[in-house]
């Protein structure tokens, strides 16, 4: 391992790579402190650009704005009281607070450490973990893959939005989508209506585009009225206030520890996201204070406790993708259609293929988090004016990067077409409260699944007790059937 | 509208696609025999679990009934929805120029469209806004990445 990893870090270590890295990044953090855009909608409109990259500079460059991202929701969380996304909903509750006192710098300052902290100490995990876990998956049959792949179906559908019934639908609606095209084992064509454009399925471009931007832009400008509190970072009275000292950081260590172990541990779960392990971090935080009673009133350790927490989710949700070929939320998603563009297909094998691209990478995760610390203290002031951008100009421009983003993949404005389509499902299904995130990843898993059921079924001559004898396989399917019974105690308990 | 009304809609209306995805666009869309492991085997497994779910989801919104005061309400106001319906409609209609009158001609008259509609009155804002756009977007994927974008009857 250690020969691949500094195979990667002189793979990595070119200018045009850093380059990348680092547009990412800023982008991400713009895209991140604008509420309503999200590192989700950019990454979404940003994959067909990177068809024309190689694909280690592609992925870094996706996964500096998912890291830029998540980071850059902290600032109008912590300046305006508005969450640039829902990951930072958390850290609103001391940040705001703080800002109220004058210590916007500190809060801001402090959720920069807290975040690079918790990014790289996941994206260690995930090179520690990484390997270990795809040599193990190797050993699954199609039996356990399926099981494996319903496990992952039945909790991304159980834990997502409010609902597990609306969210068990979206995950079906998914999979019904997912078979529009040849089958994967007859290379039948299935729901074509005789168009030569949907012979191949629906386009994953046009798919997250439409699911991701769309929505977005009708939802803000459907929208009356502005926001009245303006986005500012002004200096404190008392220079201490401005800065995030090493006192500050020894008396938030701990906290930044345990909460960057949750978020780990929450990102290797699918379907669970930044948003839970931001609760998680900051729940934990207050119950293990010896002043609980500060929290909510601008104390130091609810903003990091979130951070630590929802940026640690980041290098995690990888995990799964990497070892299984499993995206764990709506980003994985979008960055498993990346990796596909790219002709690399993520499973048990994806390391053992790919191993000096893979570990290029990875390393390129941890640079990413340095650069991340360097463009974010430098680029604060700046960064800080981000949330005034004036969204109605905004959005209408986005739509057209939105257009062109479909339209170049394939250069068919039918793919404009399906995107659209794909928008005004994503619109209702938001309306009408079901989530979008298991209807995004049962679209990928769906083929996936398909061909290993029906395999194992062929194989055990229609037998489904093949599920139920080998260990692994029942493991999986005990596995789900407990993650839907505890979404419904959960359920039950919120009334 | 109470949110479970609106629930109990979504059901029935999820129901009855399971039931027009199984027993009309299945046996139309996916020739061949419809027994055992073909083709169709995951559509209609897919199907029927939206049809089932969407049944569940009925009849647990009919079952939830609650006192009035406590009953969650959906709100969305006449506005909202004409504008939603309006941008929609900006945006479909963008597909449409795309075709007839190509990327250069269409995009300024969307972008201009959405622009006003959102709220923005500045015509020197808006006149910058679409001259630049179109030209920049058109010179990176017509230069920079050599796609050919939409010509419409221009050719």
């Amino acid at each position: 391992m250690l020969e691949l990893l500094a195979q990667g870090l002189v793979t990595i270590l070119t200018p045009t790579n850093l380059l990348y890295i680092c547009s990412g990044l800023v982008l991400g953090i713009i895209v991140g402190a604008i509420p309503g855009l999200s590192a989700t909608m950019a990454i979404a409109l940003l994959v067909p650009i990177t068809f024309y990259i190689n694909p280690v500079s592609s992925i870094s460059f996706l996964i500096g704005i998912y890291k830029g991202g998540i980071y850059g929701a902290s600032i109008p969380a912590i300046l305006i009281n508005t969450p640039g996304a829902a990951g930072a909903c958390a850290t609103v509750f001391d940040g705001f607070p703080m800002t109220q006192q004058g210590k916007a710098g500190k809060a801001l300052k402090a959720a920069i450490y807290a975040s690079v902290f918790g990014d790289t100490f996941s994206d260690v995990v995930v090179i520690l973990v990484a390997a270990q876990l795809a040599a193990m998956a190797l050993k699954f049959g199609t039996a356990e893959y399926t099981s494996l792949l319903f496990f992952a179906l039945t909790i991304i559908g159980s834990v997502s939005g409010r609902s597990i019934i609306k969210g068990l639908i979206a995950a079906a609606l998914g999979m019904l989508f997912s078979t529009v095209g040849m089958d994967p084992l007859t290379a039948r064509s299935r729901f074509s209506f005789g168009e030569v454009e949907l012979m191949g399925g629906l386009s994953l471009v046009s798919m997250f585009i439409g699911m991701f931007a769309v929505p977005e832009i009708l939802v803000q400008l459907e929208k009356k009225g502005r926001r009245t509190i303006a986005s500012r970072l002004d200096r404190a009275k008392d220079p201490d206030d401005d800065r995030c000292t090493w006192a500050d950081l020894k008396y938030c260590a701990a906290t930044i520890l345990r909460s960057s172990i949750i978020g780990t541990i929450i990102g290797v779960i699918p379907g669970l996201g930044q948003t839970i392990a931001a609760f998680l971090g900051y729940s934990e935080a207050k119950r293990v204070s010896k002043h609980p009673e500060r929290f909510g009133q601008g104390e130091l350790k609810g903003v990091v406790a979130a951070e630590a927490a929802n940026n640690a989710v980041d290098g995690a949700t990888l995990i799964p993708l990497l070892t299984l070929g499993i995206p764990g939320d709506t980003i994985t998603a979008i960055l498993l259609g990346a990796f596909m563009i790219q002709g690399l297909v993520p499973g048990p094998t994806f390391i053992q293929d790919h191993g000096p691209v893979i570990y290029a990478i990875l390393v390129g995760m941890i640079l990413a988090n340095l650069l991340l610390f360097a463009i974010a203290m430098g680029g604060i002031r700046f960064f800080a004016k981000v949330p005034n951008a004036p969204v109605n100009i905004l959005f209408p421009i986005v739509f057209i990067f939105c257009v062109m983003g479909a339209f170049s993949i394939n250069s068919s404005l039918f793919d404009v077409s399906v995107m659209l389509g794909f928008g005004l499902l994503a619109y209702f299904m938001r309306k009408l409260e079901f989530p979008v995130a298991p209807f995004v990843i049962a679209f990928f898993i769906g083929p996936m699944f398909e061909s290993n059921l029906r395999r194992t079924l062929i194989w055990s001559k229609g037998s489904l007790a093949v599920f139920f004898t080998r260990p692994i396989s029942l493991l999986f399917v005990v596995m789900a059937c407990l993650s839907v019974l505890w979404a419904l105690k959960r359920a039950r308990g919120q009334g | 509208m109470k949110k479970r009304h609106l629930d109990q809609i979504s059901g029935a209306a999820l129901v009855a696609f399971c039931l027009v995805v199984y027993f009309v666009l299945i046996p139309a869309q996916i020739p061949g025999d419809r027994l055992g492991l073909s083709s169709s085997f995951f559509p209609e497994v897919s199907a029927l679990a939206v049809g089932v779910l969407g049944a569940a989801l009925f009849v647990r919104a009919r079952l939830s009934r609650k006192p009035d005061g406590e009953e969650i309400i959906f709100r969305m106001s006449r506005d909202e929805a004409v504008r939603g319906g309006v941008v929609l409609g900006l945006m479909a209609a963008y597909v449409v120029l795309l075709h007839l009158i190509g990327f250069l001609a269409a995009s300024p008259l969307i972008l201009g469209a959405l622009l006003y509609y959102s709220g923005q009155r500045s015509w020197k804002v808006i006149g910058l806004i679409i001259v630049l756009v179109p030209a920049s977007v058109f010179a990176f994927f017509e230069y920079g990445m050599k796609i050919v974008l939409p010509r419409g009857f221009m050719g």
